[in-house]
């Protein structure tokens, strides 16, 4: 054994004759083991916490004592003078305590068994010494550290810190701060520990609100002003004393760890008073000297300027005069466009918006290595969360401008250093680097390309400018060396074999499981961050696919996929990256499994010969990790439709079952991927393979799932979500619903249009219509009658026009209501589920083959009565505020009308039947009018289906099933169609109404004669750019355009009621596709699924 | 372009101010340890006082002992300071532990040289101290295999037949350059700068004369006669003292 500390010395702790003895013992016992991993594990086990723990405690009581016998005076003894032999004793208790924790994650076990994190914590509350504060906060942060370390079988250790409000008071005042002094350093301290252990969600939160972000932010804007990043002119009472450079990289990974994973955080970091402050002044300055533009240098840019181009909508508002800031970054491109211009506060919003990440980036090119990384890791979150708050407010054309700037940007030069970077972790080392350096590297090579993933992900461009820059070579030739053999690190010698001698069983005195070896977690870090960037490279474009299967790396994601066995780590030899990942390298090679699999070709060719199913199924089936399940499972997913070879397999492995099984579970997320699956899985399918399906879910869980469970009560719903109303000032035609719902008539439809087809070629075409849109406006003001219950998510984002704090924070506790209202998300996730079991319905009956049989076993299980009943609830108001209904969510709505257009398109008996249903059609009659084109699209087409004359015998059916619809007013609805403001409606309004009225199809001659004008139609430019927006156009290969990582929606509705030799779209090869709009409705669905996963923490 | 005449105006315009001057080698007096004349020339040059004296006296301390070979002594003033510099620095406690071996076998190789006679047990403290303190970590890492080789090599050669690979460890040089690490070390986990600014400047001029003669520009101001380039710790003189 080795020699040092002996059991002997532990009893002197514990007993000593005096305290000079005491602390003499205790500083001993801290130089014996300091460095000496063994020597620790050693005086553990012969239980040196607890004596050490009661030294904290006492130490308490006395300070208590004193400070009660002080009659309130100020506690003078808290300082360096009054420095006293307890203070030293408690000094040497608490370093030796910090000591241990840097041991590893093995010591966090026992020295929580004795409480040290609590009474560490209490130090923080007690008026002490500065060289203890400083003791407690490093003995704190290696707590922290060590428990954050990766562990064997991925057991959690979690220490919450900053729940306790100890850690908050310790906290200091950072306007007081004197960042040379010991203060200074205890900042960096709590600082650090911040970005260490701000993992879960309510930490994170927690820190948001109690002021914590808004500390950091000004810490880093007068880090700015000090070094001149600005001309900054302001005040500088509001900022605190500028952090030194070495807290820099500290305060921006601290503020990356608190906003990371949500957009609520990460706005309230952008809007912070502290940044709004600085650009303000910063603006103002500018803005001033630009009426001297003399002065050279004054306006120093920050960033290269680039060339933009300009869109053509907004050339008359190019740069906005409300908010130069950004004028400050890039000097050359201001063409001032000077008075005249009404500028909302939104804009101004974005262009500080803007103007923080340009900043960020600025200092992320001032940085080196691991600090540029970290700087480049806030850049991306807060470019992302920018991206995705303004992808929630409607988008205006200036507002897509700013954004095409801020993505040049980060597209020229935030990836090539982001490239640069895992570059220098690609390169091997030179062997005799200090060690300093060698850390770096390591850090570099398990974070970069993390970074990168986080930088790319969301945008096609950025995507391709990263490749550009060679990422793909340089990250997969990352990821296959994470299998290379590591030369195992050899343990500790000692002289004398380890036996295990201890015998009491206290916790406080048994060892925890030992953390991963170092080299093995460092392989397994590398090998999630290679694949995260993979997942990302790869998520838009088939040609990346390409490169990156290329690259040789499917085995690589293949035995990714593999889970450590149980006994892994309880085996005699070494554990190497070979054997098995942790969970979180599952999940990424699942999102990086995900992307390659969204490509057809790659997925009929490469996936199928990897037998990629297998691994993935394995996990879906049994693996204990819910998230690990998920991840599986929206891979999956993709593997179940139509055209992957793997269908049938998986199906004969008995995928069915487990999907069902899931979906019956209680986990919300793990029952939404299961349950878009199996709707994937029913989609085409054999007549048998249906029915499996659906009795392996059974009529009444679907009926349940349908009828859902935030229904019968909208009212407590939604006033329970307290969404917030913005009351357009301008425009007039949005209103509040009674629910406190915020109903914005315009942006569903021109959102969508923008989002999807703007990127597109044909950029010209679509400048114009989209100014016609805008003008569409007043349309839109007719169909004000329509309320849809939305789900809370897109609407009630829009800042009010006025004052500039008090807009960013409605703006602000409006995003907080979306992300953290249980209530909205218990909703939201309702809706999902809702939507999903339609489809799953939909599809079920679809299908060029078995819709006459699927429809009849549904109405046999379900029950006509129960189904029809079901779907007229939904289409139903769900209430009536005055006179203004309020209907369910669209995507449900759009969902329902669905299901009808299939059975409108099924044999005549079928159409009787549904015909039938007065109180259902009576429902239908208002979505007509239905704001999101879609809605009213489909509308148009069942409508199409249900006249369609069968045949002969079916005339005398098709002219009843007319004049029921006439009866009923669903003819006045479509004939109100007319002049509809979208295109393609007026186009199918055309050919569902004739000129004599008549509802039916007269004859086949006059039907082919409808053809050729369909065909005039499509000759022209109404269908291509809805293909192309729905990934379906000429690149069908490539599915997932429309998806945002989300699985891949696919049911095609076949409109079999036109029968197909007489379909107007025959022969085009296309089939009209109504529905692949249902998951980048609301919104993207993955990045919903991502906020719901947080706020599930 | 650049013709001379345009640098020696840059040159002009440049001319750094005497605070800076000042400032620059306050710096380095600071950062190298020197409290004492640090004091004196902060009162001389009217510049504020040097925040932190206490700070810098303990760093001088830390590095006479390892100067003058006690490194135990040295080991317990940097635990004083901050455990967690050794804890969180294996590299750079090996080398004082190395370092104190050293000085253990040391001091018998002088017992050695003056009795003339070579006993083994002489040598026991040493491999009792290799075996408990150094040994452990010795084969996690195959530098501090090698470096621990080579030290142990020390007991089997007389001072006069040693090879020079060996006899390097015995020279004080190794003692400087480990005291530097250390006293870089405490001052980065002060969060402060490791290296004095002068030392950067000294090597940006000497990148920049290199510049210029392999450019074979000609013109040049006369070079910088100091070697402080290269020089890790210049000087255990007068003002050491603390």
């Amino acid at each position: 054994m080795v020699a040092g500390p002996s059991a002997e010395s532990i009893e002197a702790i514990r007993n000593a004759p005096s305290l000079e003895h005491q602390i003499a013992t205790l500083r001993q016992l801290k130089n014996d083991i300091v460095g000496h991993d063994q020597r620790k594990e050693l005086i553990v086990k012969q239980g040196v916490i607890q004596p050490l723990v009661d030294i904290l405690t006492a130490a308490h009581k006395a300070t208590g004592k004193r400070r009660a016998s002080e009659d309130n005076g100020v506690s003078t003894s808290a300082t360096e003078g009054g420095w006293s032999p307890e203070n030293e004793a408690r000094l040497q208790a608490i370093q030796i305590i910090g000591s241990l924790a840097n041991g590893g994650r093995a010591f966090v076990p026992p020295l929580l068994a004795a409480h040290a994190d609590s009474h560490l914590l209490e130090c923080l509350t007690t008026p002490v010494p500065p060289r203890i504060t400083t003791a407690t906060l490093q003995a704190l942060r290696s707590l922290a550290t060590s428990a954050s370390l990766d562990g064997q079988n991925d057991e959690q250790i979690s220490i919450d810190l900053f729940g306790s409000e100890s850690m908050q008071s310790a906290f200091p005042d950072i306007q007081q701060i004197d960042q040379s002094s010991a203060a200074g350093v205890q900042l960096r301290l709590i600082i650090s520990i911040i970005a260490v252990s701000a993992t879960t969600e309510s930490a994170r939160s927690h820190l948001t609100e109690s002021g914590r972000l808004d500390d950091l932010a000004a810490l880093l804007a007068s880090y700015a002003i000090a070094n001149q990043h600005f001309d900054y002119r302001g005040s500088t009472d509001l900022f605190p004393p500028p952090p030194s450079e070495a807290t820099l990289p500290v305060v921006l990974s601290a503020i990356a760890a608190i906003i990371s994973g949500s957009n609520f955080r990460a706005q309230s970091f952008i809007l912070s008073r502290a940044l709004r402050g600085l650009f303000a002044h910063a603006a103002t300055q500018f803005w001033e000297s630009r009426a001297f533009p003399a002065r050279p240098g004054s306006a120093a840019a920050l960033l290269p300027s680039l060339h933009v181009p300009q869109t053509k909508s907004v050339s008359f508002t190019n740069s906005s005069s409300a908010f130069p800031a950004l004028k400050s970054l890039q000097p050359e491109r201001g063409q001032y466009s000077g008075a005249g211009i009404t500028l909302t506060q939104q804009s101004a919003d974005i262009e500080h918006a803007n103007a923080v990440c340009g900043w960020l980036l600025f200092m992320a090119r001032l940085m080196h290595g691991t600090n540029r990384m970290k700087a480049l890791r806030l850049v991306a979150l807060v470019n992302n969360a920018i991206d995705a708050s303004s992808e929630l407010v409607s988008p205006r054309s200036e507002s897509l401008q700013r954004a095409r700037e801020r993505e040049k940007q980060i597209s020229m030069l935030a990836i090539p250093l982001a490239a640069q970077l895992i570059q220098t972790a690609v390169e091997v080392p030179s062997p005799d680097l200090p060690t300093a350096d060698d850390r770096e590297h390591r850090e570099i090579q398990e974070h970069a390309c993390d970074v990168l993933a986080e930088l790319v992900h969301p945008s096609q461009e950025l995507q391709a400018a990263a490749v550009h820059a060679g990422a793909i070579k340089r990250v997969c030739s990352l990821l296959k060396k994470t299998f290379d053999a590591v030369s195992p690190s050899k343990p500790m010698w000692s002289a004398k074999s380890n036996s295990n001698d201890h015998v009491t069983s206290l916790d406080s005195t048994t060892m925890g499981t030992r953390g991963l070896p170092s080299e093995v977690a460092h392989a397994m870090r590398c090998r999630q961050s290679a694949l995260n960037a993979i997942a990302a490279l790869g998520g838009t474009h088939d040609t990346h696919r390409g490169a990156i299967i290329e690259a040789g790396i499917v085995q690589c994601i293949m035995d990714s996929l593999k889970p450590f066995p149980a006994d892994a780590f309880a085996g005699k030899g070494p554990v190497s990256p070979k054997d098995g990942n942790t969970v979180p390298v599952l999940l990424a090679a699942c999102s990086a499994a995900q992307s390659l699999s969204r490509s057809v070709s790659k997925l009929r060719t490469t996936l199928v010969d990897a037998a990629i199913a297998h691994p993935l199924f394995e996990l879906t089936k049994n693996h204990p990790d819910r998230s690990v399940q998920i991840g599986a499972t929206d891979v999956i997913c993709n593997l179940l439709l139509e055209f992957s070879p793997m269908r049938d397999e998986l199906v004969t492995q008995g995928v069915v079952e487990v999907l069902a099984r899931n979906i019956k579970g209680s986990d919300m997320d793990l029952r939404l991927s299961s349950l878009w699956a199996i709707k994937h899985l029913a989609l085409n399918n054999t007549k048998e393979c249906r029915i499996r399906c659906f009795e392996e879910l059974g009529s009444g869980w679907l009926v349940g799932a349908i009828q859902g469970e935030y229904d019968h009560n909208p009212l407590a719903a939604s006033s329970g979500g307290g969404v917030s109303v913005w009351q357009s000032a301008g425009s007039g035609l949005s209103a509040p619903n009674a629910a406190g719902e915020q109903v914005d008539l315009l942006n569903p439809t021109t959102s969508m249009d923008v989002d999807e087809g703007y990127g597109g070629d044909n950029g010209e075409e679509d400048e114009s219509s989209h100014d016609e849109e805008e003008d569409g406006e007043v349309m839109l003001d007719e169909s004000s009658g329509t309320h849809y219950h939305t789900s809370g998510i897109r609407s009630t984002l829009q800042p009010p026009a006025d004052s500039s704090s008090l807009s960013a924070d409605r703006h602000l506790s409006a995003m907080r209501e979306m992300e953290q209202d249980p209530n909205l998300r218990a909703k939201r996730m309702d809706v999902f589920v809702q939507e999903q079991s339609l489809d799953f319905i939909r599809n079920l009956i679809s299908g060029p083959d078995h819709v006459e049989a699927m429809i009849d076993h549904l109405l046999q299980h379900i029950g006509s009565e129960k189904l029809f009943g079901l779907l007229t609830e939904k289409l139903s108001p769900l209430a009536e505020f005055g006179n203004r209904p309020l209907y369910h969510a669209t995507s449900i709505i759009i969902a329902v009308i669905h299901v009808l257009t299939h059975i409108c398109g099924s044999s005549p008996r079928h159409k009787s039947l549904l015909i039938a249903q007065v109180p259902l059609l009576r429902a239908w009659v208002p979505h007509f009018a239905h704001t999101d084109r879609r809605v009213r699209i489909i509308c148009i087409w069942s409508m199409n289906s249900l006249t369609w004359v069968e045949d002969d015998s079916d005339r005398e059916g098709a002219r009843e099933r007319a004049r029921k619809l006439r009866e009923l007013g669903l003819e006045q609805a479509v004939r109100k169609l007319e002049n509809d403001v979208d295109l393609d409606v007026r186009e199918r309004q055309k050919e569902s109404v004739h000129d004599d009225g008549l509802w039916f199809r007269p004859s086949a001659r006059s039907i082919s004669g409808r053809g050729r004008e369909a065909e005039e139609v499509l000759d022209g430019d109404i269908l291509a750019p809805v293909l192309v927006e729905l990934g379906i156009g000429p690149s069908t290969a490539n599915l997932s355009n429309a998806t945002d990582g989300a699985p891949l929606e696919s049911s095609q509705t076949h409109l079999s009621g036109l029968s197909s030799a007489a379909h107007p779209l025959v022969g085009t090869g296309l089939t009209l596709p109504l529905d692949c709009y249902t998951d980048v409705y609301i919104f993207p669905l993955a990045r919903a699924r991502e906020a719901l996963d947080q706020l599930d923490a | 372009m650049h013709s001379p005449y345009s640098f020696e105006k840059k040159v002009e315009e440049m001319k750094p101010s005497k605070s800076d001057i000042n400032w620059v080698i306050m710096d380095y007096l600071v950062s190298e340890g020197y409290p004492g004349a640090a004091e004196k020339f902060a009162q001389e040059s009217n510049l504020c006082q040097p925040t932190d004296v206490e700070g810098i006296r303990e760093r001088v301390r830390v590095r006479n002992a390892i100067h003058s070979g006690r490194i135990e002594e040295a080991i317990g003033m940097v635990n004083e300071i901050d455990p967690e510099i050794l804890d969180l620095n294996p590299q750079l406690h090996f080398q004082l532990l190395q370092l104190q071996l050293i000085e253990i076998i040391r001091t018998v190789l002088d017992k050695q040289s003056a009795q003339k006679t070579v006993a083994a047990r002489d040598f026991l403290p040493a491999i009792t101290f290799a075996t408990e303190q150094l040994s452990p970590r010795a084969p996690t890492d195959p530098r501090y295999l090698t470096a621990l080789e080579e030290t142990m090599a020390l007991m089997v050669y007389t001072p006069e037949k040693m090879p020079a690979e060996f006899k390097k460890l015995l020279d004080v040089k190794l003692r400087e350059k480990v005291a530097s690490d250390i006293n870089k070390a405490i001052l980065e986990s002060r969060g402060e700068r490791t290296e004095a600014k002068i030392r950067s400047l000294v090597r940006a001029r000497a990148w920049a004369e290199t510049q210029a003669m392999e450019a074979k520009i000609t013109v040049l101001p006369s070079p910088i006669r100091l070697d402080a380039a290269n020089n890790h710790a210049n000087g255990d003189d007068d003002s050491m003292s603390s």
